[in-house]
């Protein structure tokens, strides 16, 4: 597979506060990286860097193999970047607009009003083709971003928090999209805070902290990466039961007990045989068990066991 | 350089559509005409029994020639200013930056997009004048330069001049400033000729717009020598697109230097042309509002060298930058395998070399005059004085600088401080201790050191016949480069 993307020991400070202290990444035709992390963790700050939109202290980005450096077009115009708040001309009409990224991309005339009509079409904008874009809803600005991001067909592409604005059945369409991106063999970055579903559409995950990409591999690498062969626990009881702390205390190898009313969540093997006999013990300790579930591919919990704090 | 023609260029028609494309702007052009043409009858109508037409209508030409010239400066600049901070502040920039579009496209499209109502309202003004000037009667001779196609030419020119530099200033500031307020100024201080002070600049200025003005209200006629148009025409024209390859390069992203490497020597060569060339080109006749002070050989030189050598700061502060960041990322980057750039001492003999060098060139022997006779000094011994002031003022700030950049501090205020602490307050101090101690004697007596320590003081010791310790004074000047040049070296960043 061919190198997209090629980001080394990229450093970026702000003044005297280093931001990215030293940022590795590189990236493959159809990888699609999940970058998640707490507010301030150095997401948007990385992705900007990619794009040459902020000066480095040190370190060098390649895409394609062009470097990129301000001015250099040749680089710079396959990376298509969506910032998280999109930038756009409000009094344009969404399809003006839209003509004005492709005259400044050389797409040419007709190919362009073709993207235009595919990409509206993708993203649900058809019926608003004529309308001024601050008469759009802000998920429909978002939506109309993501379509100036790819109507000039970047190899690499940037999506700072894409699907934050948007509905949920917007949502469901978004990742088919991102998958067909993803398949058609661009390499895509996605930062969100959203992680129920990241899971299935990207091929790997970074988990950032203060800068530094705390983890990074592929998504089963990440979900499974700390402890091998455990997983978590959603149990609910029909009523309270006093004595369950005390039950679920005493069996050896079950970790991170959490009991909040009738929700119980703790660790334990992923395991089918071990699971089963959990459960028969756990009733034949008098729990009245509504639901006992074991939490497969859960990204949430493998982001809470890094332990890193939701705000700094 | 993309050939692309202008319609096409993606800002410029951008901005356009952002303007309410054709439609506005051939109706604000219509409207315009139209109203034009009403107020122009009914003020003739009012007026007929009082002039001839002949006299109105060359006042009219007067009137619209003001008015285009507004519309060029103040409508034009301003559109362009609110085009790219319009920019910046959506951060549309950035789009623009990770598309297609190389530096010279989008500066093209700036110069082009936002002012395209004033080119229209232009054509419009331009069709007004030919018609009443055809009524006016003006031909033949000297008035073809007020016949109105000449003059929009010369307008043209002046626009693109403003816009250029309008495109630049706002790339560099984020579109927080507007030069109009500069222009404003110094359209002023032409009317007043105080500009002529410094020839260079008076070209640059078309402050012979004005005369050529008012020589058409009143019969005294100016001799189309005083009016120096082709070569004010080249240097704005030259300027701008200095200017242009600047802001190209300054749209790439906020923390590329303008005028870093040979462009800041360029723009300096081309400034010491101009001031050159002002010495011979611009009229030497005082008037009531520029007294003979202005038009004194020894004071324009003085003011020249001043001149030259904030802009000679330009290339200077970018070497020095140069190295600093240089270091500063040998520093911090395993991979970094730039080689080192060249010390700014050596930017800073080149930027004098170009400087001084093509300025004398031009002066050629008419330098003579410039220098008033001194008893202790001849000539040439002036020159080198003057010249060792230049040298040492730029190596003690590009060493100032040097630290500065070092410590990543904004150089902006360190600039202001240092003109203010190191050529104007030396000589302030003298002036003001000799008010204290003896204030019968402050005009005749000639100045002390403190005078000839500020550069500036030096160049007026130098210049004029104002007697003061010149070799003194230069000695002060090397020793604060030398404190300048240590700082600088112990900087290890
Ligand atoms: N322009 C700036 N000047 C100074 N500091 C900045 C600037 N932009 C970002 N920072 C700092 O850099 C760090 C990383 O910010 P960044 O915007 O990359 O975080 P993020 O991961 O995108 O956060 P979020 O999830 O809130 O979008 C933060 O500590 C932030 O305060
Ligand atoms: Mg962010």
């Amino acid at each position: 597979m061919s190198i997209v993307l090629a980001a080394e020991h990229v450093r970026v400070e702000y003044g005297s506060f280093v931001a990215l202290p030293d940022f590795d990444l590189t990236l493959s035709a159809g990888n699609l990286l999940g970058l998640i992390g707490p507010n301030g963790a150095g997401k948007t700050t990385s992705l900007k860097a990619i794009a040459g939109l902020i000066p480095m202290a040190a370190g060098r980005v390649n895409v394609l193999g062009e470097r990129v450096t301000p001015g250099n077009t040749a680089a710079l115009s396959r990376i298509g970047f969506a910032p998280d708040t999109p930038p756009s001309y409000d009094e344009m009409t969404v399809e003006d607009f839209l003509r004005f990224i492709g005259r400044a991309y050389r797409v040419g005339r007709e190919m362009t009003e073709e993207r235009i009509d595919y990409w509206l079409e993708q993203l649900w904008l058809s019926d608003r083709r004529t309308s001024k874009i601050k008469a759009l809803s802000r998920g429909m600005k978002q939506r109309l971003t993501v379509a100036r991001t790819l109507l000039p067909d970047p190899a690499l592409v940037l999506l700072d928090e894409p699907a934050a604005g948007l509905d949920p059945a917007g949502r469901v369409q978004f990742r088919k999209m991102l998958g067909s991106l993803r398949d058609s063999g661009k390499a895509l970055i996605v930062s969100s805070h959203i992680l129920a579903d990241l899971h299935e559409y990207c091929t790997h995950i970074g988990i950032m902290e203060g800068g530094k990409m705390r983890q990074f591999g592929t998504v089963a690498q990440i979900v499974h990466s700390q402890e091998e062969n455990r997983c978590l626990y959603d149990v609910t009881l029909a009523r309270m039961v006093p004595e369950a702390h005390a039950l679920l205390g005493e069996i050896t190898g079950l970790s991170k007990l959490d009991i909040q009313g009738r929700q119980i969540s703790f660790e334990f093997e992923h395991d089918d045989e071990a699971a089963a006999q959990l459960l028969a013990r756990l009733l034949a300790g008098g729990l009245p068990i509504a639901r006992f579930a074991p939490v497969d591919h859960d990204l949430e919990q493998a982001y809470l066991r890094t332990g890193i704090k939701q705000v700094d | 350089m993309a050939a692309e023609p202008i319609i096409l260029n993606p800002i410029g028609w951008g901005q356009f559509r952002l303007l309410g494309g054709w439609k506005r702007t051939l109706g604000l052009a219509g409207a315009y005409a139209g109203a034009a043409f009403v107020i122009l009858l009914l003020l003739y109508r009012a007026m007929r029994a009082d002039v001839t037409l002949q006299r109105f209508a060359s006042g009219a030409l007067f009137f619209f020639i003001l008015i285009q010239t507004a519309i060029l400066v103040f409508i034009g600049t301003n559109a362009i200013k609110r085009a790219i901070q319009r920019d910046f502040t959506t951060d549309m920039i950035s789009s623009h930056r990770l598309s297609a579009m190389s530096g010279y496209t989008a500066a093209l499209g700036y110069l082009t997009g936002p002012t395209c109502q004033c080119v229209a309202l232009s054509f419009v003004n331009w069709i007004i004048c030919t018609i009443l000037s055809g009524i006016a009667g003006l031909t033949g001779g000297f008035s073809d330069l007020v016949g109105p196609s000449l003059m929009f030419v010369v307008m043209g020119c002046m626009a693109i001049f403003a816009w250029s530099f309008q495109t630049l200033m706002a790339l560099c500031t984020r579109g927080r400033i507007s030069v109009v307020g500069a222009f404003v100024v110094l359209g002023f201080l032409s009317n007043l000729e105080t500009v002529w002070t410094l020839p260079g600049l008076a070209l640059v200025i078309p402050s012979y717009l004005v005369r050529t003005l008012s020589s058409l209200q009143s019969s005294t006629r100016a001799t189309a020598q005083d009016i120096p148009v082709l070569t004010s025409m080249f240097a704005q024209l030259a300027l701008s697109f200095t200017f242009f390859l600047a802001a190209a390069r300054k749209y790439t992203r906020d923390d590329v230097a303008a005028f870093a490497g040979p462009l800041g020597y360029c723009l300096v060569a081309l400034c010491a042309l101009l001031a050159g060339v002002g010495f011979s080109r611009v009229p030497q006749t005082p008037s009531f509002f520029a007294p003979r002070i202005f038009y004194n050989g020894n004071v324009q030189i003085v003011a020249t060298f001043v001149a030259l050598a904030m802009i000679s700061v330009i290339p200077v502060a970018n070497a020095t930058r140069a190295s600093a960041e240089w270091a500063r990322r040998k520093a911090k980057d395993p991979l970094f395998d730039k080689r080192r750039p060249r010390s700014f001492v050596e930017s800073v003999l080149v930027t004098v070399l170009l400087a001084l060098g093509i300025l004398f060139l031009v002066l050629g022997k008419e330098w003579r005059p410039l220098f008033a006779d001194h008893d202790d000094m001849v000539g040439r011994e002036q020159v080198a004085y003057c010249v060792t002031a230049f040298v040492l003022t730029l190596l003690t700030l590009g060493g100032f600088l040097r630290v500065a950049y070092a410590g990543g501090t904004k150089i902006g205020w360190l600039l202001v401080l240092y003109v203010i602490a190191a050529w104007c307050l030396p000589m302030f101090a003298d002036f003001s201790l000799d008010a204290l101690t003896n204030p019968a004697a402050i005009t005749e007596s000639g100045r002390s050191m403190l005078f000839t320590s500020s550069p500036v003081g030096l160049w007026v010791a130098c210049c004029t016949e104002l007697e003061a310790p010149v070799v003194q004074g230069l000695l002060v000047q090397a020793g604060i480069t030398v404190l300048s040049l240590a700082l600088a070296s112990r900087t290890r960043r």
